[in-house]
C-alpha cells in the first residue's frame, strides 16, 4: 500500500530520494577517499623501510604532533663519529647513515632552483632505500675525498634539465661546480625524494662549513629487534650526549602520527557528508508532510473503514523508510561505483564501516523524519479528513 | 435494539462562539430498519450521522451499540467497531483513485486482517452482487458515477455490518441512476440489512420506512 502511493508520484519520490542518494553517496565517497589516502601514505612510508630508526636532534614528541605540539629542536650535536660508533658497537644495527642538511641554489645554464641539499654517506642507498632512475651512487672514497658529485631528485632533474640527459652535466651549487652522477627514482610521497639533492656528507660539511651532523639513520638488521636496537642506540649516544639532545623515531611512530592525522581528516570528510544526509532527511519530512495534507481525504476514508491510528502511522512511516532506504541503497551503489572508477586515478578504499554506517543512518533518518508526518496523519480527525476537499 | 442514542448533544466552538449542532437528541435503531434522517443543510443531520457512524463522540449523552456504551471509547477501539459494524456509503463515493474496484472493496478486509485469498474471493462476490463482476480491475475513473457508488456499496457490505450508513448516496448522481441506487438499497433492506439514509431530499427519504426530521439540532418529528 505504501509503495503504491510512492509509485503514483514517481518523479516526486525520486527527487525526494535524491537528497538521501547524494548524502549516502558522498559519505561513502569521501570516506573512501580518506581511507584510500591513508592506505596510500602508509604504504609509501613503509617503502622507506620499516626497520629504520631515525635519530633526530633535540626532544620531540610525536604523539603531540597531531595536536599541533612539537617540542624544542635544539641545534644538532651529532658528529660523524657517532654514526661509526653505532655501527660498530651495536650488534643489532646493520648500517648507519649520518645526514647533514642545507638550503642552496642549484643552477644549470640559465635554469635556477632552490633546494634542500642532503649530505649523506655512500651507504645511504643501502639504508634509506633510495633507488636510482639513472646514473650511479657515489663511493666511499668520493665521500672521503670530498668530491663534488651530486645525485638529483627526480623533480629537480626535470626542472633543471627538462628532457635533456643530466648525467655528467655540470651544475653550480652556491658557486661550486658539481658533476651530476645520478638521478633518484620518483617514489611518490615518501619523504620528498623528488625535490632534494644528495651529495657526499664530507663535501656538504666542507661546503657549508658545518661541523655537526643533523640526524642519523640506522638500519636495524632484524625488524623484530627494533626495541633492542633503540635501547642500544640510546645507550651508546648517552655516553656522550644527554637525554634532551636526541629523539629516536621509528617508522611505526611516524605511521602512528600520520594515521592519527588522517583519521581526523577522514572523520571530518565523513562529517561534512553526513550533513548532506541530514538535509536529505529533512527533504523526506517535507515531502511526507505535503503528502499527508494531500491525502487528507484518503486518510479520513481509511479511518472510517476501520484503520486505527497506528495502522495509518505505520503506513506513512513505511513510505518514509522506503524513500530513505531506497535512496540509501542507490547512493551506496553509486558511491561505491564511483569510488571504484576513481581508483583508476587516485587511491580510494570503500570501507565496510562507512557503507554500513551510511546505510543504517539513512534508515534511521527515514524513521526519525517520517515520525512527525506519520503522527500528523494518525491524529487526523476522520470527520474533518472526510470533509476536506 | 442495535443502536441507541440517548439524549445526545454536540457543541462546537467556532471562533469562540458556541454552536449547538445537536441538542438533546434520542434515536433508536432496530434491526431491519430502513431509517431516513431528513433535514436541510445546517440542521445537524451530518453531526448526527457522525455520531451514529462512531466517527465522533457526543459532548453529552450516551451512544449504545448493541447495548454497549461506546461514548467514552478510545479512537483505536472506535476504529475497530466501525470496521466491524458500520458500512459507509458517501455522497462523493470516496473510492481510492489508484486502486481497482476489487482493491477498493478489499480495503475494510485489510484492516480486519484477513488473508488476501479470502479478501479477493469476498470482494469478487460482492462486486458480482452489485452487478460489477465484469469490472473488477477498473479504476474508479474508468467507471460511471452509478458504478462507483455500487463499488462503494459493495465495500460497505463486504464485512456484513450491523448498519449501512448512507450519507446522501444519490447526491452526485442523475435522477435515473439515483433511483437505481435507491432501489438497490431497498433490496438490501428486504434481505435484512439495516439501513440509515441521511438526506435533505424528501423524495429520497420517501424510500425509507421510518423518518427522523431534524431542524436546528433538534428532532422535530419521528
Amino acid at each position: 500500500m505504501a509503495i503504491r502511493s510512492l509509485q503514483a508520484n514517481k518523479v516526486r519520490s525520486f527527487l525526494t530520494m535524491l537528497g538521501v542518494i547524494i548524502g549516502v553517496m558522498s559519505v561513502i565517497l569521501l570516506t573512501a577517499l580518506g581511507s584510500g589516502l591513508q592506505g596510500y601514505i602508509v604504504k609509501q612510508l613503509e617503502n622507506v623501510g620499516s626497520n629504520l630508526i631515525i635519530v633526530y636532534p633535540g626532544k620531540l614528541d610525536l604523539k603531540s604532533l597531531g595536536q599541533g605540539g612539537m617540542a624544542s629542536i635544539t641545534s644538532p650535536k651529532f658528529v660523524l663519529k657517532d654514526a661509526n660508533d653505532l655501527e660498530t658497537q651495536s650488534q643489532y644495527i646493520e648500517a648507519v647513515v649520518p645526514s647533514a642538511v642545507a638550503q642552496g641554489v642549484l643552477k644549470y645554464q640559465d635554469q635556477k632552483t632552490y633546494t634542500e641539499l642532503l649530505g649523506l654517506t655512500a651507504n645511504f642507498s643501502q639504508v634509506m632505500n633510495s633507488p636510482l632512475a639513472s646514473g650511479e651512487y657515489f663511493t666511499e672514497s668520493d665521500d672521503r675525498s670530498g668530491r663534488k658529485v651530486i645525485i638529483l631528485g627526480s623533480e629537480i632533474a626535470k626542472n633543471l634539465f627538462g628532457t635533456e640527459e643530466p648525467i655528467d652535466k655540470k651544475v653550480v651549487v652556491n658557486e661550486s661546480r658539481f658533476t651530476v652522477i645520478g638521478v633518484l627514482k620518483n617514489r611518490g610521497v615518501s619523504g620528498g625524494q623528488e625535490d632534494h639533492v644528495v651529495i657526499p656528507i664530507t663535501t656538504e660539511m666542507h661546503l657549508f662549513n658545518q661541523n655537526k651532523v643533523f640526524a642519523l639513520y640506522a638500519k636495524v638488521i632484524n625488524s623484530n629487534e627494533m626495541d633492542a636496537a633503540s635501547a642500544d642506540i640510546k645507550r651508546i649516544l648517552l655516553g656522550r650526549l644527554t637525554e634532551d639532545d636526541f629523539t629516536l623515531l621509528t617508522m611505526k611512530d611516524l605511521l602512528g602520527a600520520v594515521s592519527s592525522i588522517l583519521d581526523v581528516l577522514t572523520l571530518a570528510l565523513g562529517g561534512i557528508a553526513a550533513i548532506s544526509l541530514l538535509v536529505g532527511g529533512i527533504g523526506i519530512m517535507n515531502i511526507m508532510l505535503v503528502s499527508v495534507t494531500e491525502r487528507t481525504q484518503e486518510i479520513g476514508l481509511r479511518k472510517a473503514l476501520g484503520a486505527t491510528p497506528n495502522v495509518i502511522m505505520i503506513q506513512f512511516l513505511i513510505e518514509a523508510v522506503v524513500l530513505s532506504v531506497g535512496g540509501g541503497m542507490i547512493g551506496m551503489l553509486l558511491g561505491g561505483g564511483i569510488a571504484l572508477i576513481m581508483r583508476l586515478f587516485i587511491p580510494t578504499e570503500v570501507t565496510l564501516w562507512s557503507v554500513s554506517l551510511a546505510f543504517s543512518v539513512s534508515a534511521i533518518i527515514g524513521i526519525v523524519f517520517g515520525v512527525m508526518p506519520a503522527r500528523k496523519a494518525a491524529k487526523m480527525n476522520p470527520i474533518e479528513a472526510l470533509r476536506y476537499e | 435494539m442495535i443502536l441507541q442514542l440517548k439524549h445526545v448533544s454536540k457543541t462546537y466552538f467556532l471562533e469562540g462562539v458556541e454552536i449547538k449542532a445537536l441538542d438533546d437528541v434520542s434515536v433508536d435503531v432496530k434491526e431491519g430498519d430502513f431509517l431516513a434522517i431528513v433535514g436541510p443543510s445546517g440542521s445537524g443531520k451530518s453531526t448526527l450521522m457522525h455520531l451514529i457512524g462512531l466517527l465522533d463522540t457526543p459532548t453529552s449523552g450516551e451512544v449504545f451499540l448493541e447495548g454497549k456504551d461506546v461514548t467514552k471509547m478510545s479512537e483505536t477501539t472506535l476504529s475497530k467497531l466501525r470496521n466491524e459494524h458500520i458500512g459507509f456509503v458517501f455522497q462523493q463515493f470516496n473510492l481510492l483513485p489508484r486502486l481497482s474496484a476489487l482493491e477498493n472493496v478489499e480495503l475494510p478486509m485489510i484492516y480486519r486482517g484477513m488473508k488476501s485469498e479470502e479478501r479477493h474471493k469476498k470482494a469478487k462476490e460482492m462486486l458480482d452482487m452489485v452487478g460489477l463482476g465484469e469490472r473488477l480491475n477498473n479504476r474508479p475513473n474508468q467507471l460511471s458515477g452509478g458504478q462507483q457508488q455500487r463499488v462503494a456499496i459493495a465495500r460497505s457490505l463486504v464485512l456484513n455490518p450491523l448498519i449501512i450508513l448512507a450519507d446522501e448516496p444519490t447526491g452526485n448522481l442523475d435522477t435515473k441512476t439515483g433511483k437505481e441506487i435507491l432501489e438497490f438499497l431497498h433490496k438490501l433492506n428486504k434481505e435484512g440489512h439495516t439501513i440509515i439514509l441521511v438526506t435533505h431530499d424528501s423524495y429520497v427519504a420517501e424510500q425509507a420506512n421510518r423518518h427522523i426530521h431534524i431542524r436546528d439540532g433538534k428532532v422535530v418529528s419521528s
